[in-house]
């Protein structure tokens, strides 16, 4: 492999100084202006009776926790369930996570009339547990070898059909679609503090479930059986990663709403940067993943002023470009 | 030796020839069954007469003007999509694969959107709005893919991650800048409907398919090189670059065409092939994905006019609930999965 000017330790470094950034200009930056001092003054010492201190305790804290938690959720399930399937096309979503929070949600709003942030979150995670869960039974067949293919399958199979039925769904009542457009979006703001607390223990516990996995990644990458005469229990390894990405990505999307590129786009950038290593690209994914969420969303308070472009637009429109360039530069590593 | 051989290759074409019956047969029941149910039905002994115009004027009206046109055009747009979906996935060699990875349906979805709801455009500018949309898509990806030297399935692959987000940025702005009417004529394009085809559609889309197929046709016969690695494709003679070009450009001509007549139809795509896959017991079953694309669609199209009667689910939510849990079945009972 080619050497790469500063290794794997300084690309780490350097995302880690990028998310350093994102989060301090969360902070900082906004319709109200702040500044770096006062915003880390108002974490450290807060005076309540200053409304730069106010502005950043109540509003810009838990929206850049909440940044925080679900992008790095994101970009390590994105890294995982691409290293456990093989296939580039992976993202979390492809455990039917982002359908059947969609369907829940569109249900809660259609059928009990919910319409406040902290219920979608309950559904959402509600929804993306049990897809995920009949994504991975049915993935792995009655009696036979677990195939990533099977998996990979039953995921977008039933993603068609729970999308389907959140169309139906939206189609019939439109009242159900206008609440239901905003969610879909995907965006950080106006979440409250609450909503931090609830989903940090599953990013907790998924991150820490990720700690254990690299290794059997690197080795499920060269291929099943490669892998089993390795001695990784192809089965067991294969459910740790999916519980893993289960809790990170269900939190991710019950706190965030569905986001698709992040967990898509920045595990390919991660493996261009450090090459093949599933215990660097996991980490580094995480740091990347947090790093557009966080930067996305400071991005999207200034591109439409007055008003603000929710972060799962501008996490796209800002990280495409950026990504084909990675594509297209020869650094891309196969799968 | 030659002898099994021999054997082993007769039971296979066998049993192809006996998929590929089944699945006329199929595709010609669901095809009358379209014809004759709905909220008039005209009953099985009607149809002949109506095709000749032996019949009153309202069936004629009703089979000949509403239901033929609206059936042929949902089994071209169902067959298109399920052969340009099995020749991706060939091609691109993942089971995840669709036109919709060179941002096709990305792209037409975003520019109908915006047409929707920026400029307030009724039905043919939407139509060449998304036609105009499916073709950026691709050649933004395939451009952005191609590099001096070719370009490379996996470069196809990330670019067209990269377009496809892009695009669908585009279309949720534009899904919750619009205000509640625009946002709901948005939904229902991006559901897909078959609603309202006529016989000017069916012209369009036999002559895209009548123009689609010699690619399709060119490329074909490499499939299998192609699907070994461009590598081994060119040592063994097949230019990778070309075959990839004609699939490309044939898959455009045709999933363009149909996400403009129909609007994005979800799911058969992707769906086709793996049925026919597993059905076939081989890597590429291209005929037999073109069938059932097209039975899917018509099927999905005629539960979606009887479900909710005199009301109409448009076909593409319908797709993924006909289609799905017969896929789901078949990887439940499989014990092995025929991969690419």
């Amino acid at each position: 492999m080619r050497p790469r000017p500063l290794g794997r330790p300084g690309g780490l470094c350097i995302c880690l100084a990028a998310l350093l950034i994102a989060v301090l200009a969360s902070l900082a930056l906004g319709s109200r202006q702040v500044g770096f001092g006062t915003s880390i003054e108002a974490l450290f010492s807060y005076d309540r009776t200053l409304a730069d201190h106010i502005v950043v305790n109540a509003q810009r804290v838990p929206r850049m926790a909440i940044g925080l938690l679900a992008g790095t959720a994101l970009g390590a399930a994105g890294a995982q369930i691409q290293g456990v399937t093989r296939n580039p096309l992976a993202g979390p979503g492809i455990l039917g996570i982002n359908a059947g929070a969609a369907l829940f949600v569109a249900v809660g709003i259609f059928q009990l009339g919910m319409e406040s942030i902290s219920t979608y979150a309950w559904m959402g995670l509600a929804g993306a547990g049990v897809t995920a869960v009949l994504v991975y039974v049915i993935g792995q067949g009655v009696g036979a070898s677990p195939s990533p293919i099977r998996l990979v399958l039953a995921g977008a199979a039933l993603t068609g059909l729970l999308t389907s039925i959140t169309t139906a769904i939206l189609l019939l009542d439109l009242a159900t679609l206008d609440e239901f457009r905003f969610w879909v979006v995907g965006s950080i703001s106006g979440r409250d503090a609450d909503i931090a607390r609830q989903v940090t223990p599953f990013v907790v516990v998924g991150l820490l479930l990720a700690a254990l996995t690299p290794r059997s990644l690197n080795a499920i990458a060269m291929g099943d059986e490669v892998a089993r005469s390795l001695g990784v229990s192809i089965r067991r390894d294969r459910a740790l990663v999916i519980s893993s990405v289960v809790c990170l990505a269900g939190a991710a999307t019950a706190a965030a709403g569905p986001i698709a590129f992040v967990g898509l786009a920045v595990p390919h950038a991660a493996r261009a940067l450090t090459g093949p290593d599933y215990r660097w690209i996991v980490p580094v994914s995480a740091v990347l993943g947090a790093a557009l969420m966080l930067g996305a969303d400071v991005v999207g308070r200034f591109i439409v002023p007055p008003g603000e472009l929710q972060v799962g637009i501008v996490t796209a429109l800002v990280g495409a470009p950026v990504f084909i360039a990675v594509a297209r530069s020869r650094r891309v590593v196969h799968l | 030796m030659t002898l099994v051989v021999n054997t082993e290759r007769t039971r296979r074409r066998r049993r192809s020839q006996c998929l590929g019956l089944t699945l006329v047969l199929a595709l010609l029941i669901a095809f009358i069954a379209s014809l004759s149910l709905g909220v008039a039905s005209a009953s099985l002994k009607d149809l002949i007469p109506a095709f000749l115009g032996n019949v009153d004027e309202q069936t004629s009206f009703i089979v000949n003007q509403l239901r033929l046109p609206r059936a042929l055009t949902g089994a071209l747009i169902g067959g298109a999509l399920g052969l340009s979906g099995a020749y991706f996935q060939s091609m691109v060699r993942n089971p995840l694969a669709s036109p919709d990875v060179i941002g096709l349906t990305a792209g037409a979805s975003a520019f109908a959107v915006l047409a929707i709801a920026i400029l307030d455009a009724g039905m043919p500018t939407i139509s060449f709005a998304a036609l105009v949309g499916a073709a950026l898509g691709a050649i933004l990806v395939y451009g952005f893919a191609y590099k001096r030297g070719g370009s490379s399935t996996v470069r196809i692959v990330l670019v067209g991650i990269g377009v496809a987000a892009g695009f669908t940025a585009l279309t949720s702005y534009s899904m919750v800048r619009a205000n509640f009417f625009e946002a709901a004529v948005a939904q229902a394009w991006l559901a897909g409907s078959l609603n309202g085809s006529d016989w000017s559609d069916v012209t369009v889309m036999a002559a895209t398919v009548v123009l689609a197929l010699p690619l399709f046709a060119f490329a074909g016969w490499r499939l299998r090189a192609i699907e070994l690695g461009d590598d081994v494709a060119n040592l063994l003679g097949v230019g990778a670059e070309r075959s990839r070009a004609s699939i490309v450009l044939a898959s455009v001509v045709l999933a363009g065409v149909s996400v403009s007549i129909a609007g994005p139809v979800a799911f058969v795509a992707f769906v086709a092939a793996p049925i026919a896959r597993q059905l076939a017991s081989s890597s590429t079953a291209l005929v037999a994905s073109a069938l059932i694309g097209a039975i899917l669609v018509v099927t999905a199209d005629l539960i979606g006019r009887l479900v909710v009667a005199p009301n109409e689910l448009p076909v593409g939510v319908l797709t993924g609930v006909v289609g799905a849990p017969y896929l789901l079945w078949l990887l439940t009972r499989m014990s092995r999965i025929s991969g690419l």
